[in-house]
């Protein structure tokens, strides 16, 4: 009955194309979207709208063959899969090469500005260069450390944003910044806003899939896959691919002997028999109709989910390609083609997550550079590689956008003797696939790789390049809750043009 | 753009001049036709539109309406027989005081009151360690319900009850409604203190207090004007930064309180008498003098020079301890006495009299109970790692787009302007007293003058009621919030509440129960008006969806495992790996597992209300089942429909055990399918079956077992909406 916001909705402007547009107070409308907001389901909400002949005014935008899926505009991407290093990846280790590092190596870190140099939890230690040898790669010719051999590889296929920056130097509020455009919790991820503008692809599978690092989950646990204040069916659809229970409820309890295929199908009838008659003593109460139907869907997703994590049926050249076949890297590569497959079979969003939350099994090498990193990278590397090279084999690659991220980097000083402490001056992402100008970058640090200099790219200009990408304006996809027009990106954000085809 | 331009632009944007909300509050009169105030306002203007209310609803409807509405559990089919058997007037009425005089009446209200508080027992973000002292509070707002605690007493209680009831130790424990949301434990003590991080980490500390107590008592969004002045209501910049000056001078942490008053008064009248003891002011002790102290200090020097060298006599007057048990002389007392025989006798005398005194003192004193904690606030604490409290209300300044970084002028504290006839600054005579700028914040916020906090809770309660208040945003009265459907209505429940029910909530309860209005079916009949499909107009009652709670009590209740023990620690409902995570200060983030946990111990069968609240890591069933995760205050929760929640009540483990314990107790003493079927219905949805029911659910239970029919009763729509 209750649905604590008001929601944009998406209509048909001829003047202005599709478009989200406030409803106002028009009572019609305000019980439609009432409706609306019931009705949806992760799980091809769209889909659910059309059988309840909704068609014209939930399919909206996306359904539009001139704007090939987006919402405002055409769309370059269609789904998006987001690797996303956990801890706050090195940039001054892995891309952002500075010589001086190596000429001041043990000096005392003196910027020259009068800045002042601070760190988030020690006390700034001396210049540290990294232990890591360094050369150039591809046609573009960018620097990579050693420890991305493979990544190394397919440079001329990726755009970077060399001089990222977080507000926040601390992992909670950095992640929440990275996921959801807020340092607080409870603000919808990126995910979230894309099932909620978009959709899935596919009545059978949801809109946003997290696959979180299989020892745990990241930083800010679930809520690093909230919905926030939008409807519940935008969250994280959280898939722990190597548990014994994959997917939550999605099977009966092993205990639950009771429950068998022929108690589970005979059920459902009798169930729906009942909710049938309950409904037509309650002429007009559509949010009956809508749980009835979401039994439905609940039934397809049942019968699509093994398919989406069954990688026996992979050939074993693709298995090896993503590193299924070694121990160090066939936990984050399963994940890698897991994404693969999802949204092969209509998943909008897939965000596969390296690294756990806490102080070892990361990024977050506060430790010794030397003796953590290359753990994590190696687990992460070749993976990644793959699943550029098989979305590009398969013709994917045209219209999904792969992203690589973190959410801050890390300081060209040292923390103890060969650690680094985090570093939300600048840091790097890169992007690839769909409506990406390949072998470019964006941005530049300064000579130390402690701040951005040039073109530095906020949170806010990576959401809406993401966006952007996906046919949808950043600062006309709102949702309002408790009193304001929430954005993904608040008030700010500019598309990243630079490394746009 | 300054705040007079704000206000002058609202002023001009808005029809009446005055947003509603803000407008002076008076009685309206109520309209004639009926006999309820309720029903008058409402028939009126149901008669405008031509409409009428709909027919009462049966008496099972309105059991079950009643019964979760007020305890948040099922009737039971007895109850349902009691009140058909009660035909003589007044069963209705009876049937709401009984539900009204329950203690599970605070439990199902207090928990919307959590709703508001966000309340869990983490702190959140990354690390999201337990708070394991947020519990009082919890039990302060069943109990503060249950008790019908005056509103106007537990506004004041939640905002300064430690500065303006210091003799009332539960008035101490309200203030864990301002520390009850979530706070990052890493940024305020992990980072360094001389960070930008942790600066804006107190920042956004304050502004959680000033969201808080002006989303909940006032219905303002008032954390718009963090950054700049308030788009659309009259709120500028300043006044924000002003109340944020408030809580400038506390910080989140354990606080001690005592677990009743006389242990309190014990405590502080023994703690004046060790401070003159201390001082040695024997004018305000007259019991130096007194016969126990002479009798001790005798019965000690005689002791002495028998070289009786202990202590135990004099501290618990017996001498059956036997001697090596026996505690040796303190020794100051030693040296005092071994002094005796060398000094005057007086002046010896009266030393050892204070010595007496001060150890007896330190005794009773140690006798006291040891205060309880409680998370709330404080300006007293001790430091740990960059929290540290404050020497004095630490100076606030609006800053620049609400950024940390670009601080303006300082302001002091102080409150909104916009309340006409009510003064926003309160010139302080002690700038560095922070309790007093709490405290003058409390008292503004219930003045009778105060128009919001009066509109904002009828409308509050009439929300839980109707499932839709008579302002569709309750937490939001400004501009961009709803207008009221009925505002004649909402301000004279507003004046009726503050005046002649003094605040009690419970009158303002049975008033709106016991209207036609409330009785109402919910069903949609021929004589519905066109113009109103939605409902504004109340021509019939909304129908709603059990909460996530409500489902999970219900299905205890059901099988009959409901354990109702009240208040306490939470029950832990989930398993974690590795104690070290979970509790605070522990390494990694937590690692928890809801379905591992055994739907028989204990713990599972608490009320819902009562479970580990884990902010970010939340029991999937519940959060399914749109309950709050403790991010964001939740004035209105979510109904969603989705294929993720109809997975979880098809497969969710504690689900399908009760399920089973269901089975089990509507077949004992059942001779077949057909009575235990029969039961199933009338314990579960409160009837009995209709024929093609039962031959349906008895051909299905013989096949695949009663426990599966059980299941799919309480997945039926039936069980889960109210009529």
């Amino acid at each position: 009955m209750t649905t604590s916001a008001k929601r944009p909705i998406r209509s048909r402007s001829p003047e202005l194309g599709n478009e989200l547009v406030s409803t106002g107070e028009d009572p019609v409308l305000m019980a439609r979207r009432r409706f609306l907001g019931n009705i949806r389901s992760g799980l091809g909400g769209i889909a659910l709208a059309t059988l309840l002949g909704d068609a014209g005014l939930m399919a909206g935008a996306s359904r539009s063959p001139s704007l090939r899926g987006g919402l405002h505009h055409p769309a370059r991407a269609k789904r998006v899969i987001q690797l996303f290093m956990n801890g706050g990846a090195s940039q001054c280790d892995l891309f952002d090469f500075k010589p001086r590092l190596e000429q001041l190596h043990g000096k005392a870190f003196d910027p020259g500005t009068g800045a002042r140099v601070e760190a988030s939890i020690s006390t700034p230690g001396a210049v540290m260069k990294s232990p890591f040898s360094w050369a150039r790669h591809g046609q573009s010719g960018r620097w990579v450390s050693d420890q991305l051999p493979h990544i190394s590889g397919v440079v001329d296929d990726l755009a970077f944003l060399m001089a990222m920056t977080s507000v926040s130097n601390v992992h909670g509020p950095a992640t929440y910044l990275q996921n959801t455009g807020f340092l607080l919790p409870g603000f919808p991820t990126l995910g979230a806003w894309v099932s909620y503008a978009l959709g899935s692809l596919s009545e059978n599978v949801p809109a946003y899939v997290a696959l979180p690092d299989s020892r745990g989950f990241p930083y800010n646990g679930r809520s690093a896959f909230t919905s926030g204040f939008l409807p519940a069916d935008h969250q994280g659809t959280v898939i722990q691919t190597v548990a014994p229970e994959p997917i939550a409820f999605l099977k009966p309890p092993i205990g639950a002997h009771h429950v068998t295929e022929a108690s589970r199908v005979a059920g459902l009838g009798l169930l729906r028999d009942m909710n049938a008659r309950h409904a037509a003593e309650r002429p007009g109460d559509t949010r009956l109709q809508a749980r009835m139907q979401s039994y439905e869907l609940a039934a397809r997703l049942q019968l699509a989910a093994p398919d989406l994590m069954d990688v026996d049926g992979e050939t074993t050249a693709t298995r090896r390609l993503y590193g299924l076949d070694q121990s160090h890297t066939s936990q984050f590569g399963r994940n890698c083609l897991v994404a693969r497959r999802m949204i092969e079979r209509g998943v909008r969003f897939v965000q596969v997550w390296s690294g756990h939350g806490g102080a070892a099994g990361n990024w977050d090498n506060h430790g010794s550079i030397p003796g953590e990193l290359p753990f994590i990278a190696r687990s992460m590397d070749q993976s990644a590689a793959a699943l550029l090279l098989d979305l590009k084999a398969r013709g994917l690659l045209e219209d999904t956008l792969l992203v690589w991220t973190t959410e801050f980097g890390r300081m060209p000083f040292s923390q103890g003797s060969v650690g680094r402490d985090h570093n939300g001056g600048t840091f790097v992402s890169w992007f690839a696939g769909a409506g990406i100008r390949p072998g470019t970058s964006v941005g530049e640090s300064d000579e130390w790789s402690w701040k951005a200099a040039n073109d530095a790219t906020t949170t806010y200009d990576f959401h809406a390049t993401i966006l952007h990408l996906l046919g949808i304006d950043h600062s006309r996809l709102t949702f309002r809750h408790n009193g304001i027009d929430r954005r993904l990106t608040d008030v700010h954000g500019e598309v990243v043009q630079g490394i746009l085809a | 753009m300054s705040w007079a331009l704000a206000f002058n632009g609202f002023d001009a944007g808005a029809e009446s001049g005055v947003r509603w909300s803000l407008q002076p509050l008076v009685k309206p009169p109520i309209p004639t036709g009926s006999t309820h105030p309720i029903d008058a306002f409402v028939s009126r203007r149901l008669q405008e539109m031509g409409a009428t209310f709909s027919p009462e609803a049966d008496r099972r409807t309105l059991l079950r309406r009643l019964s979760f509405n007020l305890t948040g559990l099922p009737a039971t089919p007895a109850e349902l027989e009691a009140f058909r058997m009660d035909v003589l007037p007044g069963a209705y009425e009876r049937l709401v005081e009984r539900l009204l005089s329950s203690p599970h009446f605070g439990e199902q209200w207090g928990r919307h009151w959590l709703d508001l508080a966000n309340y869990a027992d983490t702190h959140g973000n990354d690390h999201d360690y337990a708070r394991t002292n947020a519990w009082p509070y919890r039990d302060y707002v069943i109990r503060a319900m249950n008790h019908d605690k005056p509103y106007a007493r537990f506004v004041q209680e939640q905002v300064a009850g430690d500065v303006l009831f210091p003799s009332d130790p539960q008035a101490t424990v309200a203030l864990g409604f301002l520390a009850a949301g979530p706070w990052d434990e890493t940024l305020m003590v992990g980072v360094r203190e001389d960070t930008v991080d942790h600066a804006m980490a107190q920042n956004l500390d304050r502004d959680s207090y000033v969201t808080s107590v002006m989303s909940t008592f006032q219905s303002l969004t008032v954390h718009c004007a963090r950054c700049h002045d308030h788009k659309f209501d009259p709120i500028s910049q300043r006044e924000y930064y002003a109340l944020q000056a408030v809580f400038a001078g506390v910080d989140r942490v354990d606080r001690a309180y005592d677990e009743d008053t006389t242990i309190t008064r014990r405590r502080s009248e023994l703690a004046t008498r060790r401070d003159a003891v201390q001082r040695r002011q024997s004018d305000q002790l007259p019991e130096l003098e007194s016969e126990r102290v002479r009798v001790a200090v005798r019965d000690l020097v005689d002791r002495w020079h028998r070289r009786e060298r202990n202590w135990t006599l004099l501290a618990t007057g017996s001498d059956s301890v036997p001697t090596e048990q026996r505690e040796p002389l303190p020794a100051p007392l030693a040296q005092a006495l071994r002094l005796n025989d060398t000094k005057s006798s007086v002046e010896s005398a009266k030393q050892l009299a204070w010595l007496v005194l001060e150890q007896l003192l330190e005794r009773e004193w140690q006798s006291i109970p040891t205060p309880r904690l409680v998370y709330a606030v404080s300006k007293d604490f001790a430091p740990k790692g960059s929290l540290k409290p404050p020497s004095a209300p630490r100076p606030i300044h609006v800053l620049a787009r609400g950024d940390i970084q670009k601080p303006r002028e300082a302001v002091s504290p102080g409150t909104l302007r916009c309340i006409a006839g009510l003064s926003s600054e309160w010139n302080l005579s002690d700038t560095t007293n922070e309790g007093r700028r709490r405290a003058a914040l409390a008292r503004w916020l219930v003045a009778d003058g105060n128009v919001l906090t009066w509109r904002s809770i009828v409308n509050r309660v009439w929300h839980y009621h109707f499932g839709r208040g008579l302002c569709d945003t309750p937490s939001d009265f400004g501009a961009m919030g709803a207008a009221p459907s009925h505002p004649e209505l909402l301000d004279w429940l507003a004046v009726w509440f503050r005046d002649d029910a003094q605040g009690s909530l419970k009158a303002l309860h049975r008033l709106i129960l016991t209207s036609a209005t409330y009785r109402q079916s919910s069903r949609v009949h021929e004589a519905a008006p066109q113009m109103d499909q939605d409902n504004r107009w109340l021509w019939r009652m909304n129908s709603t969806r059990l909460s996530a709670e409500a489902i999970r009590d219900s299905v205890l209740q059901l099988s009959g495992r409901l354990d109702l023990t009240e208040g306490g620690p939470p029950a832990v409902q989930f398993v974690h790996r590795g104690a070290a995570t979970f509790m605070p200060d522990g390494g990694a983030p937590p690692f928890l597992d809801y379905s591992a946990q055994d739907p028989d111990s204990l713990a599972s069968r608490r009320r819902a209300v009562y479970r580990f609240i884990f902010r970010t890591v939340p029991d999937p069933l519940m959060e399914a089942m749109d309950c709050p995760d403790g991010a964001f205050q939740t004035p209105v929760r979510n109904s969603s429909t989705t294929a993720l929640q109809a997975l979880a009540m098809l497969n969710d483990p504690f689900l399908l055990r009760h399920c089973q314990h269901m089975a089990t107790r509507f077949s004992e003493g059942a001779p077949g399918s057909e009575e235990a079927v029969t039961r199933a219905f009338e314990t579960i949805l409160l009837r009995a079956p209709s024929q093609t029911e039962r031959e349906a659910f008895v051909l299905y239970a013989r096949q695949h077992g009663l426990a599966n029919a059980c299941h799919l009763l309480i997945n039926s729509n039936e069980f889960l909406y109210l009529d």
